[in-house]
C-alpha cells in the first residue's frame, strides 16, 4: 500500500503520538484522494439526477402539454 | 479468487484508478460499435434517448471490465503488461472493485431498460454476465479457445445498439456481430504470439502456449480468410455502400497479406523470428485500424444519408 496510513497498533510507535486515539490514520495524500472520491461520487449522483430528468422530458415529448390546464 | 496480493486495509485509490478499472479504451470501442449498430438499425430513436442508451452500454462495458479485473487480479499481478493495474498494485481493494463493478452493472442495465426497452437491457445484462463469468471465470483459464468464444462479449454491442432502437435484432446486426467475432482471434493471437511468455508465466492457456507458434500462425490465417469475405456481407445486404466496400476490400487485402506473411515467414514451429515479431505487431495494429475503418465507413455512410436527403438511399436507419 502506498502512502503512510498506519493501522491500529502496528505502526503506532512511528506515526501515532502518545495518547492519541488509535485506528486507521490517513496520510494527507490519502485524505486528498478520499476527498476527490467523495466529490466524484457526488457528481455522479448529481449527473444521475439530471439524466433521469432529461430522460423523462425526452420520453414525454410533446405529451408534456397534453393535460388539462 | 486466489490473489497473491495482500489487499490494503483502506482504499488508497484515486478517482483515476477507479476510472482505469473500467478499461476506458475498450469502452470507447464499445460505444463506437454500439453507435454503428444503432445507426444501421431499421428504426428511429430520440437522439437524447439514443445518447443515454449509449452511455448505459458504455457503463455496462466498463462494469464488465471492472469485474474482469477483480477476478483476474492474481493473473494481472504476474504479467508485465498488467501488474500496475489498481488491484494488483494494491491501490484498490478487491472488495471495492467488485462492489463498484456490480453497482455499475446493475445501474447500466436499469438505465438502458427504462430509457429504451427491456430486451436491450436483458441483452446488456447477458453481455456483462458473458464477459465476467463465462469468459473471465470459466474460459480464460481453461481453454485455448478462450478468446474465440469470449470474443462474443466484445461482439454483442452493435446488436445491443440495434436492440435499443428497434427492440429486436436483424440480419444487419448479426453480421456486425460476426465481423467482430471473427476479427477477435487474429487480433488477439497476433498479440499472444509476441507476449506468449507473459501469458505462460500467468498460466493462461493462450493458443501459442498450447498448440505452438506455427499452428497459431496458421489459425490466424484461416480466421482471416473467413473474416475478410464476411466483412463484405454488409455490401451484399445493402447496409454498406461504396465507401464501406472500398474499406472492406483494401483493408481485407491488407489483413490477408499480413496474415499470410506471418504464416509463411514468421518463424519455425517453436518460435517467431524477427520478421514474425515485426509482422505480428503490424497485424495487431492493423487489425485495430481495419475494424475501426469498417465501422467508421458504415457510420459515415449512414450519418451522411441522414444529413443529405439526396443520399437517403444509402441510409438504413436514423437517430431522428
Amino acid at each position: 500500500m502506498s502512502g503512510g496510513a498506519t493501522h491500529g497498533k502496528q505502526g503506532a510507535d512511528k506515526t501515532v503520538p502518545a495518547g492519541a486515539p488509535e485506528g486507521v490514520r490517513l496520510s494527507p495524500e490519502e485524505r486528498r484522494r478520499q476527498r476527490a472520491r467523495n466529490v466524484a461520487i457526488g457528481l455522479a449522483l448529481g449527473g444521475l439526477f439530471v439524466l433521469f430528468y432529461i430522460l423523462t422530458i425526452a420520453r414525454l415529448g410533446s405529451n408534456v402539454f397534453n393535460r388539462p390546464l | 479468487m486466489a490473489s497473491p496480493v495482500q489487499p490494503p486495509l483502506v482504499s488508497t485509490g484515486s478517482v483515476g484508478d477507479f476510472v482505469s478499472l473500467l478499461k476506458p479504451r475498450v469502452m470507447s470501442l464499445v460505444v463506437f460499435t454500439a453507435l454503428v449498430g444503432m445507426l444501421v438499425a431499421p428504426g428511429t430513436v430520440h437522439p437524447v434517448v439514443g445518447a443515454i442508451a449509449l452511455l448505459a452500454i458504455a457503463v455496462g462495458a466498463g462494469a464488465s471490465g471492472c469485474l474482469n479485473m477483480w477476478w483476474d487480479a492474481d493473473i494481472d499481478a504476474v504479467m508485465m503488461r498488467t501488474r500496475n493495474r489498481p488491484i494488483p498494485a494494491g491501490r484498490i481493494t478487491p472488495d471495492e472493485a467488485f462492489t463498484f463493478g456490480m453497482i455499475l452493472a446493475c445501474g447500466a442495465v436499469f438505465v438502458l431498460g427504462i430509457a429504451t426497452n427491456w430486451f436491450a437491457a436483458a441483452f446488456l445484462a447477458f453481455t456483462i454476465f458473458f464477459y465476467a463469468v463465462i469468459y473471465s471465470v470459466w474460459l480464460k483459464r481453461s481453454t485455448p479457445q478462450n478468446i474465440v468464444i469470449g470474443g462474443a462479449a466484445g461482439a454483442f454491442p452493435p446488436m445491443i445498439g440495434e436492440a435499443a432502437v428497434t427492440g429486436s435484432v436483424s440480419v444487419d446486426g448479426l453480421v456486425l456481430f460476426l465481423i467482430i467475432l471473427l476479427w477477435t482471434p487474429p487480433h488477439f493471437w497476433a498479440l499472444a504470439l509476441v507476449k506468449s511468455e507473459d501469458y505462460a508465466r500467468a498460466g493462461v492457456p493462450m493458443m501459442p502456449n498450447v498448440v505452438g507458434q506455427a499452428s497459431t500462425r496458421l489459425q490466424i490465417l484461416l480466421y482471416t480468410l473467413v473474416l475478410v469475405p464476411v466483412a463484405t456481407l454488409p455490401v451484399w445486404l445493402g447496409s454498406g455502400h461504396a465507401l464501406y466496400a472500398a474499406v472492406a476490400g483494401f483493408g481485407g487485402a491488407g489483413m490477408l497479406w499480413l496474415a499470410f506473411r506471418l504464416w509463411r515467414r514468421g518463424g519455425d514451429a517453436a518460435s517467431l523470428n524477427a520478421v514474425g515479431v515485426r509482422t505480428a505487431w503490424r497485424l495487431f495494429g492493423f487489425s485495430i485500424l481495419y475494424l475501426f475503418l469498417l465501422f467508421a465507413a458504415l457510420l459515415a455512410e449512414h450519418a451522411l444519408g441522414r444529413l443529405v436527403p439526396g443520399l437517403g438511399a444509402i441510409s438504413g436507419g436514423h437517430l431522428l
